[in-house]
């Protein structure tokens, strides 16, 4: 018993080093507030049609009312701007805890949303509060006194019992992954060519070219995805351990590990598995959890100098009670305009809550005396409503969500009980597809469906007594 | 490491040891109450993605038994999101059956029934059939897989 207690205390309290776990939580928090802006938000028209939901969670369907568009939109947009802040502006793990939670719940509250990487995310997210989120480091990776390797985890070392909690996650995950690709479908290969079979893609041309059978290629990815998949909970399991104790044979480990990782989900990614930024994730945490230190403190040094060259002069001429108000105000104001612009149901509500926040932040910062706290949660603010503003411009977000909503509604609108809940509809869909219409690219004007939907509007008002 | 070597513990450290086996069980508890339940097609935990499971075709229909008599079908289309009857296409139960105790709020309706008829990639038939009783409010499940000659 003492040895199975040593053992656990040893991987989830041993040493890990500081910057891996820096750039493992900021990347993954801004690799999701971007995902959140390009892909999540568009999925909001789903909630609160015909007042119908199901909860993953049983009792919760029970507890809380029907979310809503808005209500949903609210929730991902905080975790988002939250997000952004951790990654970009050195929030702590507190605000961590806030992003995993309003995330997990955002989808814990509706099976609408039962995309299984978003509840990989949510773990991921919660080991992240187990992971201190630590400023760049300002020590060059060549000047290290001690004489220690940069590559080596005592050159910066610290106890963070997040990230092997996330290694051991991240075992379970491929275990069973692979484990569930152990049925026959996936070992004759059926799956795969039920997926891909009508499909033109390259490799397997390539294979069929040099004269192998179909059958016998798809046999093939289905075996390799099977041991890399294992071979990769094996080496998620052991990256801590094999940090810690260094050597050749440990290196070759992690080496490999990071060449499978890569090979695997770039793979998943070239035979288009449509499953939205999961790779995305995969791949960030396989280079960053694998990969070589010494590059990260190379990448860490250099954000540390570029801070102190760039922005420590300007937040030192502006460390004063007046600058700290006036930019807590400004950059309130700038975040509800740039927020209230994303134009979705929900995201006036997120504009003030969010300008409260920030411009709140700064004001009690700046009253404490920390004037250094209050610019950078200000700013920081500020630039995620923008990036935020800017991804949801640029992805075309509010055409797919309005069009979306605008088609949903004609496709239920027979089962409508009534004239009124009919003209109800019409009207919903006729307001969604002008919204769709404003945003809409130029060779996907919704002026078509406006106009029907303005037809059958006229027929309900003439046929009424 | 030792007991002499091991820190001593804090609070903050048994918070937190008591979060990452937690964590761990419920990890681990999670898929494997998949292979040991019933619900095959509930894989929203247990890491299937892209399984045999999810290349089963299936389509669903459901009918209402109004008082008088009267039997209507139920176009699933006409009431639901389209993602929802994605879910009961994949026999989602929670899903079926809220919906068929949400049509049951309707005046006349007795009885709700709805079948989903699944095709394994394999050539296997399952028939899955839903049946609620409106004043009584039972629901009863059949489940009929009919295997491939």
């Amino acid at each position: 018993m003492t040895r199975l207690t040593d053992a656990f205390w040893s991987y989830f309290y041993g040493p890990v080093s500081r910057v891996r776990v820096t750039w493992l939580i900021r990347i993954l928090a801004l690799v999701f507030a971007f995902d959140v802006w390009f892909n999540m938000l568009e999925h909001g028209w789903r909630y609160g049609a015909e007042g119908f939901n199901v909860a993953h969670i049983g009792w919760l369907t029970q507890l809380q009312p029907v979310p809503d568009a808005s209500w949903y939109v609210m929730l991902v947009g905080i975790a988002s701007l939250t997000a952004f802040g951790v990654a970009v502006g050195h929030f702590g793990r507190g605000c961590l805890g806030v992003v995993a939670a309003t995330f997990s719940y955002s989808w814990l509250m509706s099976m609408l949303d039962s995309y299984q990487h978003h509840y990989l995310l949510s773990l991921l997210l919660a080991c992240g509060v187990g992971m201190p989120v630590m400023a760049f480091g300002a020590d060059s990776p060549e000047d290290d006194a001690a004489g220690e390797d940069a590559d080596d985890v005592a050159f910066d070392a610290i106890e963070a019992w997040g990230y092997p909690l996330m290694c051991a996650t991240l075992t379970l995950v491929y275990g069973f992954a692979a484990f569930a690709k152990m049925e026959p479908g996936w070992r004759t290969g059926a799956v795969l060519t039920e997926l891909f079979g009508g499909e033109s893609i390259w490799m397997r041309d390539l294979w069929m070219g040099l004269g192998g059978g179909e059958a016998s290629f798809w046999w093939g990815v289905g075996l390799s995805a099977v041991v890399t998949q294992l071979f990769l909970a094996l080496v998620y399991g052991l990256a801590p351990v094999a940090e810690r104790r260094g050597g050749k044979g440990w290196h070759l480990l992690r080496t490999a590990g990071l060449v499978a990782a890569i090979g695997f989900h770039a793979s998943v990614e070239i035979l288009e598995f449509n499953i939205q930024w999961f790779s995305y994730y995969m791949l960030a945490v396989a280079l960053i959890s694998l990969g070589p230190l010494a590059p990260l403190r190379w990448l860490d040094w250099g954000f540390a100098r570029l801070r102190e060259t760039l922005l420590t002069p300007i937040r030192e001429q502006l460390a004063s009670l007046e600058a700290t108000v006036v930019v807590g105000f400004v950059s309130g104001l700038g975040v509800m305009i740039a927020l209230i612009q994303l134009d979705l149901p929900g995201t006036t509500s997120l504009a003030i809550l969010s300008s409260l926040a920030v411009t709140g932040t700064a004001l009690v910062s700046s009253a404490r005396g920390q004037y250094a706290t209050g610019l950078r949660v200000a700013v920081v603010g500020m630039l995620a409503g923008l990036c935020a503003w800017g991804s949801v411009t640029y992805d075309e977000t509010r055409f797919d969500f309005y069009r979306y909503t605008g088609g949903d509604l004609q496709r239920r609108l027979p089962g409508a009980g009534t004239t009124e809940e009919r003209r109800r509809m019409l009207e919903q869909a006729l307001h969604a597809y002008r919204k769709a219409e404003r945003y809409s690219p130029p060779d996907e004007s919704r002026r078509d469906d406006i106009q029907t939907i303005q037809q059958k509007l006229e027929i309900l008002d003439d046929s009424s007594p | 490491m030792s007991d002499e070597s091991r820190p001593e513990t804090s609070s903050t450290q048994t918070g937190s040891t008591l979060y990452i086996i937690a964590f761990l069980v419920l990890q681990v508890g999670l898929p494997v109450s998949y292979y040991l339940g019933d619900e095959i097609y509930d894989e929203r935990f247990a890491w299937r993605m892209f399984s045999t499971v999810r290349l089963t075709e299936c389509s669903s229909k459901a009918r209402e038994f109004e008082r008088g008599g009267n039997i209507r079908p139920l176009e699933l289309v006409h009431h639901l999101q389209i993602a929802w009857i994605n879910l009961i296409e994949r026999n989602r139960d929670e899903v079926v059956r809220r919906f068929m105790r949400r049509r049951c709020r309707q005046a006349d309706i007795e009885r709700v029934e709805l079948r989903t008829i699944c095709l394994t990639e394999s050539g296997d038939k399952s028939v899955h059939d839903w049946r609620l009783n409106c004043q009584s409010g039972d629901i009863q499940r059949k489940d009929e897989t009919l295997t491939s000659p």
